[in-house]
């Protein structure tokens, strides 16, 4: 098995911890106030020392719908946060790693991201803050439903862990429908990578455990990873076969035809188009640095887009943008 | 969606069922939440060796004035007798 292609499977690694505080209601419960409230009290706790000066405080009702379409374009925040701003704040490492959203659906949702797999070192960063949390703040617990969320899915350990995995050869084999359903029965899940509901864009999808309580971190997180790890092997199988599929290579050499070429790229045309390269990098067809597609993923979301302009574009003027700067990456790579 | 931490214990029985369903368990396996550890405990001092004579004395002192600070006489007479006592032993 090829180990180096198996490895540019996954994009990315998240850990998300959702915690409440034993004295307050949970947030749907709560006034703009009280949830005011909530988050400095959080934020107190949290952000002292090196902390202090490592992570920044945001009321998410001081930033413009775009920088916050943007940080959930970032998988920072979830869409939902981004999607109203009253009583919510967000903790924000400066490495933009760790991002802590505030009063959600619950008072408080720790999540790490790391690159690549790497679920240990995600899960371990998170439960730093989480041991911070709960013994400077008394956290709503029992001692048979574990840590108590507002939604009775999350009870137990309030643990998601998901993996952004990268899989066009198994989903030109037409292999996804049947692996879903093989997922769904283990108690993960497949999904977009935008959660419940997405669109599957660029080949990309979202592993993660669906069942919280009655499962330890660990055994959660080793079986997460066991799937995940299976899922590679497969579709590096998948891959192979792919190389001598010429009607394929001849995809993977358009795409990046137009990637270098086009004037204007819509986000969808872009995003399916940059799948295909990044899947040609990874077979060594074509000579691409796998980093810089993975960026690119992100950077030529709207949100993203307009941010990193510093003004909001109309969708025309976004689709040049992003056909010169994926033009500029590709060539300078 | 349920309203606060206390609804899950009030509610316990009526919630058991859906919780079951959605799980197929119903026993948290995970880690606990540790102590909450309180600001003065935070500011004492977390040294193995324990406190030297004039440590103590220094930190019944500081209590003594707190006393005395909030009018709390009685509790001050005591910190102060506890003082005394600690400089005759030296």
């Amino acid at each position: 098995m090829n180990e180096q292609m198996t490895q540019s499977i996954p994009l990315s690694t998240r850990i998300r911890l959702a915690r409440n505080l034993k004295e307050y209601p949970f947030p749907a419960k709560l006034s703009v106030e009280e949830k005011q409230l909530v988050n400095e009290t959080v934020r107190d706790a949290l952000l002292d020392g090196d902390d202090a000066k490592n992570y920044r405080y945001i009321e998410m009702k001081d930033l413009s719908s775009t920088e916050a379409v943007s940080l959930a374009e970032k998988h920072l925040i979830s869409p939902e946060f981004a999607s109203s701003a009253d009583g919510r704040a967000l903790i924000l490492s400066n490495d933009e790693t760790v991002s802590i959203m505030l009063c959600e659906e619950d008072h408080v949702r720790i999540q790490v991201i790391e690159p690549g797999l790497s679920l240990d070192k995600a899960f371990e960063k998170a439960n730093a803050l989480d041991e911070k949390l709960a013994s400077r703040l008394t956290v709503a617990f029992d001692e048979k439903l574990g840590y108590l969320t507002q939604c009775p899915t999350n009870l137990g350990t309030a643990l998601r862990a998901s993996v952004m995995l990268h899989l066009p050869a198994l989903s030109h084999a037409g292999w996804m429908p049947r692996l879903s359903s093989t997922i769904a029965k283990l108690g993960l899940t497949l999904r977009g990578t935008f959660g419940e509901g997405s669109r599957i864009v660029g080949e990309l999808y979202q592993l993660s455990n669906q069942v919280t309580l009655g499962i330890s971190e660990q055994a959660a997180i080793q079986n997460l990873a066991a799937i995940a790890r299976q899922i590679m092997e497969q579709e590096t199988a998948a891959r192979e076969t792919l190389r001598t599929d010429n009607v394929f290579i001849d995809r993977i050499y358009r795409a990046n035809g137009i990637l270098q070429s086009a004037y204007m790229l819509t986000c969808s045309e872009c995003t399916d188009l940059l799948s295909l390269v990044r899947l040609g990098a990874a077979l060594g067809i074509l000579d691409l640095p796998l980093d810089t597609l993975t960026k690119l993923l992100t950077a030529i979301q709207p949100a993203t887009l307009s941010v990193a302009e510093g003004r909001v574009l109309p969708a025309a003027q976004r689709d040049v943008l992003r056909a010169q700067k994926v033009k500029e990456a590709l060539q300078n790579a | 969606m349920v309203g606060c931490a206390d609804c899950y214990e009030t509610f316990y029985d009526k919630l058991l069922p859906s919780i079951q369903r959605i799980h197929g368990r119903a026993r948290h396996a995970g880690k606990t939440p540790p102590q909450v550890v309180t600001a003065e405990q935070t500011a004492a001092p977390q040294k193995e060796a324990a406190p030297t004579k004039e440590q103590q004395i220094e930190a019944l002192q500081a209590q003594m004035q707190q006393a005395i600070d909030s009018q709390n006489f009685e509790q001050a007479a005591v910190l102060r007798d506890n003082i005394k006592a600690l400089r005759e032993e030296q």
